[in-house]
């Protein structure tokens, strides 16, 4: 029996740095997913199959005045999105919570912040990969020609688009058990699809002002089960995503006039045509 | 009691010198629904000691390690740990936990597992001596997935130590190792009460710890029933254990001053005696040839079975 005395750390110890905590998460997030094929090939790889598939080989036609090739690079860009946000945030967290390693990582000193910024940081990474490599494809083998200007608002609209969609999937990540999660996040995506067009969610101009009402009706599945996940968890990391869920849901309402193109509306009324005939098939 | 008697001084999360337990419970009962997890617990462990949590399935050790790392809360009663709330980000720093979990990502690599359990602490140990400390060099470029059971557990009690924690929780750490894997790890574990660390574990081997705890505390149906060192544990069962071969009947055996139980275990006979040496004296005059004699103490196994034994009957003589 040890009676000696024994003393216990003469200092006391401060916190490590949060952003390097977090840094260091959202690289491990990645590299975790990257590595993980039924995620990095269905999110990376699948887009751009269908769009060399449907806008490159069967594709070289028109809806109005728009090539396919260019119709379709906002459509596939939109599907890698949310596959990425959905997927990416609910099936990773439902699982870590339903077998034990979210009650490891809550065991140690890691911010929870840190552990949720991660999570979307990640699918943000994965959603501006698979925008970005769908212009290049476009722009290197489909012959489309996009604005400086225009290239980069779609990528912002899209990638910014995962946001609503990484809360929704944390939430659905809580609820739903590992074997669940991925049927759950269908059963909110096959609906958002072919009913309420997200596609206008993550694409926002004022052409689309008479559609705002299917732009709420979208994004509010994300808020209310935010709001819910978040009472259930009082995390600083729900929280955050949920403000940063309402201010993009505000952003349609509040409309961007003049900063949006004809081509654009086209885009959009190509999206839901083509999402909705991926969701059928 | 031998540990109220040891001196403990540590620094509180407040700086200031303390000399108090390390972790005590004060009446801490924890009810999830109908079932009563803990019930007014009371257990201190103090700066340096380890402390071996015993007990049947269901008996409330993991919601004891679970209580103590924050991640949950009791429904009455008072815990602490350094003197402070078990769920603070200052006291987490301070601890490493070693859980039983069901799967870890893996697709990342032992190597990347440590390095980011390292980067949550303010002084963590170098990746290195972690990776030597859990035996784990010849394994750092492995992704988890790929890693034996053993090898797993190895893994999470890295990320226990990584930190470089003064109080260590070990929730049934050698659950999977093989017997070689085992000693290394009691080995480690050793080395950390050296250094000065405070453990607190859970395990279902009572040899582990036999081997390993400075203080025994059993528990059943949520209630501590029984602490102590190892050896007044092994007391409350007084006595040895004779095994030999013979002939001479159970009933003849049983009747031999001494004697305080006998079974036959397959071909040979087994005696329980405060007074082992005169049992044996008459056994070797009744019987030339008696053979194969074993004596040994009466171990833990025994004293954790007469314990919960007894416990058992007495609920249920208070419920009838």
């Amino acid at each position: 029996m040890a009676s000696s005395a024994a003393t216990i750390t003469p200092e006391v110890l401060r916190r490590p740095n949060l952003l390097i905590i977090c840094a260091k998460e959202a690289k491990y997030e990645f590299l975790k997913n990257l590595r993980f094929p039924m995620f990095s090939v269905s999110t990376l790889v699948f887009p751009l199959m269908f769009y060399v598939l449907f806008g490159l080989v069967m594709g070289r036609q028109t809806i109005g005045s728009i090539s396919t090739t260019v119709y379709l690079i906002p459509a596939y860009g939109t599907f890698g999105v949310m596959g990425a946000s959905l997927f990416g945030t609910a099936a990773g967290l439902s699982s870590e919570r339903g077998l034990g390693w979210l009650q490891v990582k809550r065991a140690s000193p890691m911010p929870l912040f840190a552990y949720f910024s991660a999570k979307v940081l990640m699918a943000i990474t994965f959603s501006t990969i698979d925008v970005v490599a769908l212009m290049l494809m476009g722009f290197v083998f489909g012959g489309v020609h996009l604005t400086g200007m225009t290239a980069v608002k779609l990528l912002f609209t899209l990638v910014a688009g995962s946001i609503p969609f990484c809360a929704m999937g944390l939430a659905i990540g809580y609820f739903a058990s590992p074997n669940s999660a991925p049927a759950v996040i269908n059963l909110f995506l096959s609906p958002d699809v072919v009913l309420l067009r997200p596609v206008d969610a993550v694409h926002v101009s004022p052409q689309v002002r008479a559609e705002n009402r299917s732009v709420s009706a979208a994004v509010s599945p994300v808020t209310i089960g935010f709001e819910s996940g978040g009472r259930r968890t009082g995390r600083t990391g729900l929280r955050a995503l949920g403000d940063a869920g309402r201010v993009y849901t505000a952003l349609p309402g509040r409309g961007t006039d003049g900063a949006s193109t004809r081509s654009e509306s086209e885009w959009m009324r190509a999206m839901s045509v083509r999402l909705r005939m991926d969701s059928d098939s | 009691m031998a540990s109220a008697q040891m001196l403990t001084t540590w620094y509180g999360n407040d700086g200031r010198l303390h000399k108090a337990p390390v972790v005590t419970f004060e009446g801490v009962n924890k009810n999830y629904g109908q079932v009563q997890a803990l019930s007014n617990f009371n257990m201190d462990v103090c700066g340096g000691e380890l402390v071996a949590l015993l007990g049947p399935n269901g008996a409330g050790k993991t919601t004891a390690i679970k209580l103590l790392l924050g991640l949950a809360r009791p429904n009455s009663g008072k815990l602490s740990v350094f003197g402070g709330d078990p769920a603070l980000t200052e006291t987490h720093i301070r601890v490493g936990a070693m859980l039983q979990v069901g799967r870890v990502p893996e697709t990342l690599r032992v190597r990347e597992h440590i390095d980011l359990f390292s980067s949550y602490y303010p002084k963590p140990l170098p990746i290195s001596e972690t990776l030597a400390s859990a035996g784990l060099e010849e394994l750092r470029d492995r992704k988890f997935g790929v890693l034996s059971g053993g090898q797993k557990q190895r893994v999470l009690f890295a990320l226990a130590i990584c930190g470089d924690p003064d109080l260590l929780f070990l929730d049934e750490p050698t659950v999977g190792l093989d017997v070689e894997a085992r000693h290394l790890l009691w080995q480690e574990i050793r080395n950390l009460l050296q250094r000065g660390k405070t453990v607190v574990l859970t395990t279902h081997y009572l040899e582990e710890a036999d081997a390993l705890a400075d203080r025994i505390v059993v528990i059943n149906k949520g209630s501590l029933i029984a602490q102590g060192t190892p050896a007044e544990i092994k007391m409350r069962t007084a006595g040895k254990r004779v095994r030999c071969v013979t002939q001479l009947p159970l009933e003849l055996i049983r009747k031999l001053p001494g004697v305080s139980d006998v079974r036959a275990d397959r071909n040979a006979t087994v005696i329980h005696t405060p007074r082992a040496e005169e049992v044996l004296r008459q056994l070797l005059q009744l019987d030339v040839e008696i053979s194969g004699i074993e004596v040994n103490s009466a171990g833990l196994e025994e004293a954790f079975l007469a314990l919960t034994r007894d416990d058992d009957a007495l609920s249920h003589s208070k419920q009838a």
